[in-house]
């Protein structure tokens, strides 16, 4: 067991608890909905709902001891890309067998709602519109208080435009903070769309209808602004301490902690916030838009042109499948998601396979996954053998524990083209008038073979 | 108020948007003075087409029961004098017509139109 489990693992497992936890609090009833069924106040309180609803806490809880159970051997992989392959396939299951007793609960929710009947008047329709509340106006995070986080970010690139020497690491820093900053920049535009998403709707009574949507656009704005401010300090951060790959690693986990804790407790309080509010809604009457919920989960509304909606409970957004662009998406989603596993086989092949290093007529060439560099020994115009690799960063390429490929900056700045595992010394420092070349073979004896015959040619 | 749209049914979107503010107005849901959703803002909220909602609010315009600004956009216009269009008209000798072959008599007929009348705002 090493740290490097101990992290994967940790990356991967967190999901699970995430989403016990969320699903979970989808049972306690928020906007008239428990588990994605819409029920009236009557209903949400009768014996059989809450039958339905211990059920399925009960499997969700067998269900996450499983998932740990099933995720701990993970610690054990002596092999990065073993891990990797691991991790990714437990986490198909991890994130789709929660969902069946979500299912489960959701159907039989809505068959005790068709047996028993809605004991309160339902308003629907393909498209139900709170007309007032329509023209109350939108009060939202203003452009300009995204411009201060962009500008912080903004100034790694600026330094670098104004004192820079145009140095490899110049260059990645440029490419590396302009686009975070593009990043931050384009949170303007997904911000307007996702604001001007419609009103949450529940019954007539627009001041209700009102607080909920005002609630959710809140939210957006803070995670908006939170995810900004953070992503740009992290990016300066970086750029401060871009030498020491400790702070590095330490800054990202940090962020991405704080990132997701943003998320949680706004999403929690969010719900919280819906649940209070709506507590005694359904009484009288209640919008039920059920029929488009596949198992309660998935939109499903060919009439709504929107390819983006709002889930029903919480903040987050989800795609409508009903459209062609929101089937492509979800498919491309999945595909995705399936295919994660494929990931860890080709660093498995990367992590495994050793470089080749030899020499033809007229060319060196280092070889590997079918990648090869090649350097004509017209060119070469100093070789040394070194026991020790130089500093490296990467700039574009494949930087593992036993496999540095592609290209990176040595030396405080120079571009060179890596090809070597940095765990099996000797290496082969080439210089070309074009840049510097390191390789290194699989074994000791092919570097030297390689140094041997370069120098005596 | 809540506007409803049904698209499976066979009366077309803008015609549902019209008969619904007409009636919401005749309910007293909708007050002359209040102002109704944009154009844009009505074809966000219910996902449907900005020109369907336009021709449901040039209709509702040129019958006089919402009054369009460029810069204060639509409102519920006040009472609407002139009795009922051509086309109402045509609507309610249709309507009487089904009740008389649905065998209502002329009594209950009047008392229910009577019923429904008063639920509408005088």
């Amino acid at each position: 067991m090493s740290l490097m489990n101990v992290f994967i693992l940790c990356c991967f497992y967190c999901i699970v608890p995430i989403q016990y936890l969320i699903l979970r609090n989808e049972s306690k009833p928020k906007k008239n909905i428990v588990l994605g069924a819409t029920l009236s106040y009557e209903a949400r309180k009768s014996e059989e709902a809450a039958e339905i609803v211990t059920r399925f806490r009960r499997r969700e809880t067998i269900l996450l001891i499983v998932l740990t159970a099933a995720a701990l051997p993970a610690l054990l992989f002596p092999y990065f890309s073993e891990l990797l392959i691991y991790m990714s396939v437990w986490l198909i299951p991890a994130l789709l067998l929660p969902y069946v007793p979500f299912a489960k609960g959701n159907r039989a929710l809505r068959a005790l709602k068709k047996s028993e009947g809605q004991r309160a008047a339902v308003i629907s329709g393909d498209a139900v519109v709170d007309l007032k509340g329509a023209t109350l106006p939108k009060k939202g995070v203003p452009t300009w208080a995204f411009v201060f986080p962009a500008a912080v970010s903004a100034i790694p690139m600026v330094w670098t435009m104004a004192g820079g020497r145009g140095t490899v690491d110049d260059w990645g820093v440029l490419l590396g903070c302009g686009s975070v900053t593009v990043c931050i920049a384009l949170f303007i535009p997904i911000y307007r769309l996702i604001f001007r998403q419609r009103m949450d709707v529940v019954g007539s009574n627009t001041d209700l209808n009102a607080a909920l949507t005002r609630i959710r656009r809140q939210y957006w704005g803070r995670m908006f602004l939170w995810t900004s401010w953070l992503t740009a300090i992290l990016n300066l951060f970086l750029w401060l301490t871009i030498d020491n790959i400790a702070i590095l690693i330490a800054a990202t986990i940090l962020y991405m902690g704080a990132l997701l804790a943003a998320v949680l407790y706004h999403e929690l309080k969010m719900r919280d916030l819906q649940a209070r509010l709506t507590a005694q809604s359904g009484q009288g009457e209640l919008v039920d838009e059920d029929r488009y919920w596949l198992w309660g989960l998935l939109y499903c509304n060919p009439n709504d042109r929107h390819i983006m909606v709002n889930q029903r409970v919480g903040g987050n957004m989800t795609v409508n499948v009903g459209r062609t662009a929101g089937k492509v998406i979800m498919a491309a989603s999945v595909l995705v998601f399936l295919l994660l596993p494929l990931l860890g086989v080709w660093m498995m092949s990367e992590e495994r396979t050793p470089v080749t290093l030899y020499l033809t007529e007229n060319t060196l060439v280092a070889e590997h996954t079918g990648v090869e560099y090649e350097v004509p020994l017209e060119e070469i115009t100093s070789v040394e053998l070194l026991e020790t690799l130089p500093p490296c960063r990467r700039q574009v390429g494949t930087g593992m524990e036993n496999l540095l490929k592609g290209r990176f900056s040595i030396e405080g700045g120079t571009r060179a083209e890596l090809c070597l595992n940095p765990q099996s010394p000797p290496f082969l420092r080439v210089e070309t008038p074009q840049g510097v070349y390191l390789f290194g073979a699989g074994d000791r004896t092919a570097t030297e073979a390689a140094y041997a015959a370069l120098t005596a040619s | 108020m809540l506007l409803k749209l049904d698209f499976s049914s066979g009366t077309p979107i803008y015609r549902q948007i019209r008969d619904q503010i007409v009636l919401g107005i005749a309910d007293g849901a909708l007050t002359p003075g209040e102002r109704l959703p944009t154009i844009r803002a009505l074809a966000e909220e219910s996902g449907i087409n900005m020109m369907t909602v336009n021709k449901a609010y040039q209709m509702l315009k040129q019958e006089g029961y919402i009054l369009a600004d460029r810069r204060s956009g639509a409102t519920v216009a006040g009472r609407k004098p002139g009795g009922l269009s051509q086309e109402a008209e045509q609507s309610l000798r249709l309507i009487a017509s089904e009740a008389r072959l649905g065998g209502l008599d002329k009594a209950a007929f009047l008392s229910l139109c009577e019923r429904l009348f008063d639920r509408t705002e005088e």
